[in-house]
């Protein structure tokens, strides 16, 4: 007595038969050719995958798996479930075939990729604030919206999906429920809300991904120049890294960058282009002098459309705590400005500043070819290499305070500064931070502060639109002071310490024995930052809030 | 074991039938409580130490109990990662049979099972997958009724999904379904029908937005059938929310939900899970710290610091200790009037969970 | 859906970070925290945050809550679901107290995507 079911199950067992018998031959016939038993990436899909992904009879599309696009972070993680919780057998080698035939064949593009990057930068601080409402009660208590946004299936694909998260997540309902947010059963209102949102917003089709997979996809290698920022050095460094092409979108690297304290850092790389665009890669690093470090980092980069600028994130970490900001600019012809390094001009007084970029030569060298903006004159000009301009500049004092377009005529790109008589008063970057206890069973995860000092701007009020942010002010003064949440609040004694250059580290995990109720090394502090301008009588100072929250188990590469 | 039966039965409906309290005096009442890995470690409430530690059989780890009230020799625990019942035999020290809930192709997990005053009937809240190749399909949740004399399934009826709290009715006719953030519902033992929803979230009180409790079912049995637990009403008026005790009497044929509203919820000084005394009416509430607080003056009459999070209160059915449990090694009892601690018993595991995997049983 | 506000954490946390960074000059991508909006329930205030957004008051030691919060999947961004994504995730805690937690496993999800 065949059910509809067993008929089913019946026409897919036959497909397996087929598909396997199929490939067995295809390979040994390529095996008696060719001597090489190499499958295609499609193929180690297809013998990892059909034993539960059926292909569809209208077009032979596994099952789920070729009815959704995600990152390759996002391929990775399904790839690990896949291990952890149905068995699957995956060797290393064929998990990262898998993950790039997946993001290649089923990724995202650029544009979809862009407003929710930081997530996949591991910007975890960051939040996403126009969570759609049909998301709110359902999804976003567990997830970061980011994580939801940068995803694309087929309308049955974003059916089964809270089926799914029911079989996954056993209490997903009452969890949810429990949160105060949610009126209906979590089912119906994923069902009933979350999901119709996503089959509408977030199609397997969209006009960015059939466009995207239609451009001609460059190589990237070659000789690329760097600008940075390191929010633990400060300022801004340069450098170049050279990539060599291997196979299947792999790339070998060396860079060397220079920060703006004259100290350097050199390293390999090695990574792979997923999607055309996505740079996911792996470096060591050493910084120079005798106490320079040897570092393991991860490079999460994203190349614009057109190939030629690729920017993103060189984490320091596995966790996303620290990291650096970087932007890669193709070598191409011609001359091209790209920074200007330090970007603060101080009316009245002359500063040197250094014009990074590419091409430049000494017939640039006159003072007529640049422009610094209203009342900014150039008193000397000096060539170092092909890359860098040493300009002596004066803002004239009395002039408005403001932003400042940095050019030079036959050049192309331009740089920023900012003019200002005084910094007026001074702001911590993040405002709101947080850090976690580890180091003994969990990774401490540590949180790093920047001041910037801002001036006020012709009206010369604070907190106004016209203030203008001037840039990394120092040197600093930073303590933590107690955040007072409750009577005889004491976390400032257990949470840990800032040091003196704004990076804060946590204590150790686990329970305190010294502490009322064995509480871990948590609570809410200040983080207070001092800073005294030449000349001024009394220092100014600014506060952040730093949230040392409980130690985590679990550390997804999309939070 | 059957050959027991009869005999146990009688024995505790004619307690039962003598006390409207379960106060007896002729047993001992011991604690249950399920443990890392899938163990049921049984404590003597005289002595407040373990007597047995019981190992089940397969995966852990322990969690819901239901004891038998009638046949006390055994009680029920889900374990299996949530996807077997297990009846463990407390004379014996042993696991003596399991309830798989999944088959095949279906995932059958449970967050709730209760066994009714009378000792005949189990009944466990099935939250059903169905797997296929590549695809879940979440079934209806439902309720399977297992008869105890024969351990076989004599029904299952649906139910609501997120059900994390069973009781039934002292009569044994009704069964209480209980879930975060939802109302309470009412089905007949008989044949399943949705008799009543008792509103608990959506109370039709103006001015009053919400509702959350945490109506588990704890331990209601034991308590004279009083489930009781801790609540928080949020005002649409002022957005305050307030701490209140939830109460529900199943002696009687048609209970009324009251909620006393009790104390703010605010930062710095709060307590979460509550219970309700039957003997003396008064509530108790922990979290860091416990609280006694009378629902009548709303007053916190005594208020004492805990030495880590207990986040699980249970009242002894004779009323005079608190025993408080977490995660932690051990649980730690209060004397219920002047909230000094007794003791603490080191389980020689850590607790699993919440309120329902720990319970008394009187032997 | 101002009525479900009050009650839980997360909706301030929203409501105070969008508030921040509308008012505020400072870089954009300093905007609020993912963390109290994202798993503090206001039964359970033992992770991340309380139900208010802060860290003061939470369960203490965590530890004390933290195999619920495996066991019944309450709190899957930070700790290792033990029902079905990671079931050995406790195993080698047998006795939760001051020493014992430090036999928890850590759940590093593999990245293929590393270089």
């Amino acid at each position: 007595m065949p059910t509809g079911k067993t008929e089913k199950r019946m026409r897919w067992h036959i497909w397996v038969l087929l598909v396997l018998a199929g490939l067995i031959g295809t390979s040994r016939a390529v095996r008696a050719a060719e001597h090489q038993a190499r499958p295609s990436a499609r193929e180690v899909l297809v013998i990892r995958c059909l034993i539960c992904h059926a292909p569809q009879e209208e077009d032979g599309k596994l099952d789920a798996i070729e009815a959704q696009r995600k990152s390759p972070e996002g391929w990775s993680m399904t790839l690990s479930r896949m291990v952890r919780t149905h068995g699957v057998e995956l060797p290393d080698g064929d998990a990262r075939i898998l993950v790039k035939y997946l993001s290649d064949h089923y990724g995202l593009a650029p544009k979809e990729v862009e407003p929710y990057r930081f997530i996949l930068e591991q910007r975890n601080t960051r939040t996403t604030q126009d969570v759609p409402k049909p998301l709110q009660s359902g999804c976003i208590q567990c997830h970061t919206y980011a994580r939801i946004a940068l995803q694309r299936r087929t309308q049955d694909s974003w059916e089964r999906l809270p089926d799914a998260k029911v079989a996954l997540m056993a209490n997903i309902g009452s969890e949810t429920a429990s949160a105060g947010q949610l009126k209906d059963y979590w089912f119906d209102d994923a069902k009933n809300s979350a999901i119709p949102h996503l089959i509408k917003r977030q199609p397997f089709e969209t006009e960015a991904w059939t466009a995207w997979q239609a451009v001609k996809k460059p190589s990237y290698a070659g000789t690329w120049l760097v600008v940075g920022h390191d929010p633990g050095r400060g300022g801004v460094y340069t450098g170049q890294l050279l990539l060599t092409a291997g196979e299947d979108d792999q790339y070998t690297g060396e860079f060397s960058y220079t920060f703006a304290d004259g100290s350097r850092m050199d390293g390999s790389t090695t990574g792979t282009i997923y999607t055309g665009f996505q740079w996911r890669g792996v470096a060591q690093a050493k910084e120079d002098g005798p106490d320079g470090r040897e570092m393991r980092q991860r490079e999460i980069f994203f190349a614009s459309e057109d190939g030629n600028t690729v920017s993103g994130r060189r984490l320091l970490t596995n966790f996303g705590d620290l990291g650096m900001d970087e932007t890669w600019y193709r070598r191409r012809g011609g001359a091209r400005l790209l920074t200007v390094s330090p970007a603060m001009l101080q009316a009245g007084s002359p500063q040197t500043v250094k014009l990074f970029g590419m091409g430049f030569s000494g017939e640039m060298l006159s003072a007529d070819k640049f422009s610094f903006g209203e009342g900014v004159g150039v008193l000397s000009l000096r060539l170092d290499g092909n890359r860098t301009i040493v300009a002596e500049v004066l803002a004239k004092a009395g002039g408005p305070e403001g932003p400042r377009t940095v050019s030079i005529t036959g050049v192309a790109g331009t740089g920023q500064v900012a003019v200002y008589e005084a910094v007026d008063y001074i702001r911590i970057t993040p405002e709101r931070g947080f850090a976690r206890p580890g180091g003994i069973r969990t990774p401490k995860i540590f949180q790093q502060y920047e001041v910037v000092g801002y001036a006020n701007g012709p009206d010369n009020a604070k907190g106004t639109d016209d203030d203008v942010k001037l840039g990394r002010v120092g040197p600093v003064t930073w303590n933590l002071e107690e955040y007072v949440k409750r009577p005889n609040d004491d976390d400032i004694q257990y949470v840990g310490a800032v040091d003196q250059t704004g990076l804060f580290h946590p204590n150790e995990d686990g329970p305190n024995p010294k502490r009322h109720l064995m509480e871990g090394n948590v609570g809410d502090v200040w983080v207070e930052a001092w800073y005294t301008p030449e000349g001024a009588k009394r220092p100014m100072g600014a506060r952040a809030h730093l949230l040392v929250m409980p130690a985590k188990f679990i550390f997804p590469p999309i939070e | 074991m059957h050959g027991k039966n009869g005999s146990l039965l009688a024995g505790a409906l004619f307690v039962f039938g003598l006390l409207a309290l379960p106060q007896t005096t002729w047993a001992k009442w011991y604690l249950l409580a399920s443990t890392h890995p899938n163990n049921l470690v049984v404590v003597d409430t005289e002595t407040d130490t373990v007597v047995k530690d019981i190992a089940l059989e397969g995966r852990g780890p322990a969690l819901y109990i239901a004891p038998n009230p009638a046949q006390p020799q055994f009680a029920y625990v889900v374990n299996n990662l949530a996807k077997s019942v297990a009846m463990v035999d407390l004379d014996e020290g042993k696991q003596v049979k399991s309830f798989d809930l999944s088959s095949d192709n279906e995932l059958v997990r449970t967050m709730a099972i209760d066994v009714n005053m009378q000792g005949t009937r189990l009944f466990v809240h099935e939250m059903p997958i169905q797997q296929d190749q590549g695809r879940y399909t979440a079934q209806d949740n439902r309720i399977r009724v297992i008869d105890l004399e024969t351990n076989e399934t004599l029904t299952t009826f649906p139910a609501p999904r997120q059900v994390m709290g069973l009781a039934s009715s002292q009569d044994g006719n009704r069964l209480y379904l209980f879930s975060v953030g939802q109302d309470i519902f009412v089905h007949s033992t008989e044949d399943g029908a949705l008799l009543d929803t008792i509103p608990l979230a959506n109370r039709n009180i103006s001015g009053i937005a919400r509702t959350d409790g945490l109506p588990l079912g704890g331990t209601y049995q034991e308590s004279g059938h009083l489930v009781s637990f801790g609540t928080f009403t949020t005002d649409s008026i002022t957005n305050q929310v307030t701490l209140g005790i939830g109460s529900l009497d199943l002696t009687q044929a048609d209970p009324e939900l009251k909620i006393v509203e009790l104390q703010p919820f605010v930062e710095g000084d709060y307590v979460l899970t509550g219970a309700l005394s039957a003997h003396t009416n008064k509530a108790y509430f922990a979290y860091n710290s416990l609280w006694k607080v009378d629902p009548k003056t709303r007053h916190i009459e005594k208020k004492v610091s805990l030495s880590n999070t207990y986040f699980a209160p249970l009242i002894h059915p004779e009323g005079k200790k608190v025993y408080c449990g977490s995660n932690w090694h051990d649980v730690a009892v209060y004397d219920a009037e002047s909230l000094d601690l007794i003791t603490k018993v080191p389980l020689g595991h850590s607790q699993t969970g919440g309120v329902s995997v720990l319970r008394f049983v009187n032997r | 859906m101002k009525h479900l506000k009050a009650a839980n954490s997360k909706a301030r946390a929203v409501t105070a970070s969008v508030a921040q960074a509308t008012s505020s000059p400072i870089e954009e991508d300093v905007v609020g925290m993912a963390q109290p909006i994202g798993c503090t329930t206001i039964f359970n205030p033992g992770w991340e945050a309380n139900p208010w957004g802060g860290a003061s008051s939470m369960c203490a030691p965590m530890e004390a809550d933290l195999l619920s919060c495996a066991n019944l999947c309450w709190w899957p961004a930070q700790v290792p679901d033990s029902l079905q994504n990671a079931p050995e995730w406790a195993k080698g805690c047998s006795g939760m107290n001051q020493e014992d937690w430090r036999n928890l496993d850590v759940v590093f999800p593999k990245t293929d995507t590393s270089g």
